[in-house]
């Protein structure tokens, strides 16, 4: 029970960008900033997908970035979590029409989605937090 | 202040700050002007099913489906590819759609409705015949004397006026065409500034400029070797090249205009026994499909021009001209076009024939005319020699 408790307080990030305007990025960035302090919820960004939980993607999926984000998933250790930011990352957005995949849940599985263009910054902490208790339930589900 | 109750409830509300780890709830609740995510059909009773939604919607996240409860198409919002600009709800001319409070806050301000086709009515070819006008459902259609023209602004591309119109007077502007057509002036016009491009004569007709569908891109006048006056519409120089045909996006500038009907199978007939020989129809008619027969002085309509516009039959005042198939007009007309192509052809024999006669007329009295006054002359002189001789005689011998 412990354990669980303060699995909820400890979470890494890994934010990839996958070739989108960067506006998904700026808002992420806003939640690091006093405002929004994604640190008081004990979540930290890394960059680092060996020791990240949470991989957090935003973007449509440019067609050279389909092997690089397969590869970053499996670098992330289990359990793992996938939260596709902002509308190009669910379906390919206002990409649409270009070389892009179209929704970064054609290649690897996601758990949460957060639309918008873009999101706002207490959405994005909203669905990161809505997120973590799946941590826990995967965790118990490899046990077995 | 001081009741035990309210130092418990403040005991109770910092426990529950330090276990959640979170400040006040505010800072999640967006301020009243945001936007949510997406918008919704909030009157779906209203909706016509123009599709203005979907044509303005820049992450093409709207399509329409056929709705079993209503009976009709009605828009179905794509949540993950939506990034609520509000596009739809502003360009939606019957308010169905709804996004927060927006469609009350900005009801009645102008507004440039976005749409990825534009919609514009060629006036050569347009018969003015005013289907477009009955049918566009926002009424946006404008009548003028020589043609009729879109309101570019407040048009919502619905293309109901494109599937009604019966001679394709009016044209898509796309993006896609509108790029290929900028991609060739660009390979162009690198070529003309190295002077490579090769001026030979492809075409045979000076190309004229539409005025109607001009949008002054500015396109042809900077790869014309010639010259082009774009602010009159005219073509000063010409060397027969034909590459402004090939840059034009809108097909402004062409070499020849051709009216020809999208309905092919049907035709407009005149009810001879109706008929009252007004002639309104003959006047109104802009491709000139009615000839009036010289045998019985009513009009007819031949069936490979008509372009099945309808003015005739909505001016006509006795209600002789109806809707039939070709193949039923054609065999009541061949008579009448026979008919009417034997009288010319005696007439026009009878003309020719008749000019022959003056010119020959006229031949012989020149002739005759010049042969007397010759002759003339020579009775004269020959009298005056005479007479000049007998006095001369009559000198010699005084």
């Amino acid at each position: 029970m412990i354990k669980k408790f303060v699995r909820k307080r400890s979470i890494h990030l890994c934010v990839v960008n996958t070739g989108g305007c960067n506006g998904c990025d700026v808002e992420i960035v806003s939640c690091l900033a006093p405002r929004y302090d994604i640190e008081q919820y004990g979540i930290y960004v890394h960059n680092n997908p060996r020791e990240a939980d949470i991989l957090v993607i935003s973007g449509p999926t440019t067609l050279p970035w389909i092997d690089r984000v397969k590869e970053l998933y499996e670098k992330v250790p289990e359990p793992k979590i996938v939260v596709a930011v902002g509308a190009c990352a669910l379906s390919g957005g206002i990409f649409k029409e270009g070389h892009v995949l179209g929704g970064i849940e054609k290649i690897i599985p996601v758990d949460v989605k957060i639309p918008g263009c873009p999101p706002r910054p207490s959405e994005i902490i909203e669905g990161i937090l809505k997120s973590v208790h799946l941590l826990a339930e995967k965790e118990k589900r490899l046990k077995k | 202040m001081a009741s035990p109750l309210w130092y418990l409830y403040i005991i109770k509300e910092k426990i529950k700050n330090i276990i959640d780890a979170k400040p006040n709830k505010s800072s999640y609740i967006p301020p009243d002007r945001y936007r949510k995510v997406p918008p919704i059909l909030k009157y779906p009773k209203k909706c016509i099913s123009c599709e203005a939604c979907k044509e303005s919607c820049p992450a093409f996240a709207i399509e329409m489906y056929y709705n079993n409860e209503y009976k009709k198409n009605l828009p179905n919002i794509d949540v993950d590819s939506c990034i609520s600009c509000a596009n739809c709800v502003e360009a939606c001319p019957t308010g169905v759609l709804e996004i927060d409070k927006h469609r009350l806050e900005t009801e009645g301000l102008f507004f440039y409705i976005p749409k990825s086709h534009t919609l514009m009515i060629d006036g050569e070819k347009c018969v003015l015949c005013g289907q477009c006008k009955e049918v566009c459902p926002i009424d946006i259609i404008i009548e003028k004397p020589d043609t009729y023209f879109i309101e570019v602004s407040k048009c919502i591309s619905c293309k109901e006026c494109y599937k009604t119109c019966p001679v394709g007077a009016i044209i898509i502007l796309d993006e896609k065409t509108h790029k290929e057509k900028i991609n060739r002036f660009f390979e162009l016009k690198l070529k003309k500034s190295f002077g490579e491009l090769d001026i030979s004569e492809k075409i045979n007709k000076i190309p004229h400029i539409s005025k109607y569908i001009c949008i002054k891109c500015g396109n042809c006048k900077e790869i014309c070797p010639g010259e082009i006056d774009l602010n009159n519409y005219k073509v000063v120089n010409c060397l027969y090249c034909g590459y402004c045909l090939e840059v034009c996006p809108t097909g402004a500038i062409r070499t020849e205009v051709k009216i020809e009907a999208k309905n092919k199978e049907e035709t407009y007939y005149i009810n001879e026994d109706q008929c009252i020989g007004c002639r309104i129809c003959y006047k109104v008619c802009k491709v000139n499909a009615i000839e009036i027969s010289k045998e019985i002085k009513i009009p007819y309509i031949i069936p490979d021009k008509c372009v099945t516009c309808g003015l005739c039959a909505k001016k006509c005042p006795v209600d002789a001209i109806t809707k039939v198939k070709k193949e039923v007009a054609e065999k009541t007309v061949k008579k009448r076009i026979i008919e009417n192509k034997i009288i010319e052809i005696i007439e026009n024999d009878i003309k020719e024939y008749t000019k022959k006669y003056g010119l020959v007329k006229d031949y012989l009295e020149n002739i005759l005319k010049n042969k007397i006054l010759e002759e003339l002359k020579k009775y004269v002189m020959e009298e005056t020699k005479k007479i000049m001789g007998e006095n001369g005689d009559k000198r010699k011998n005084n």
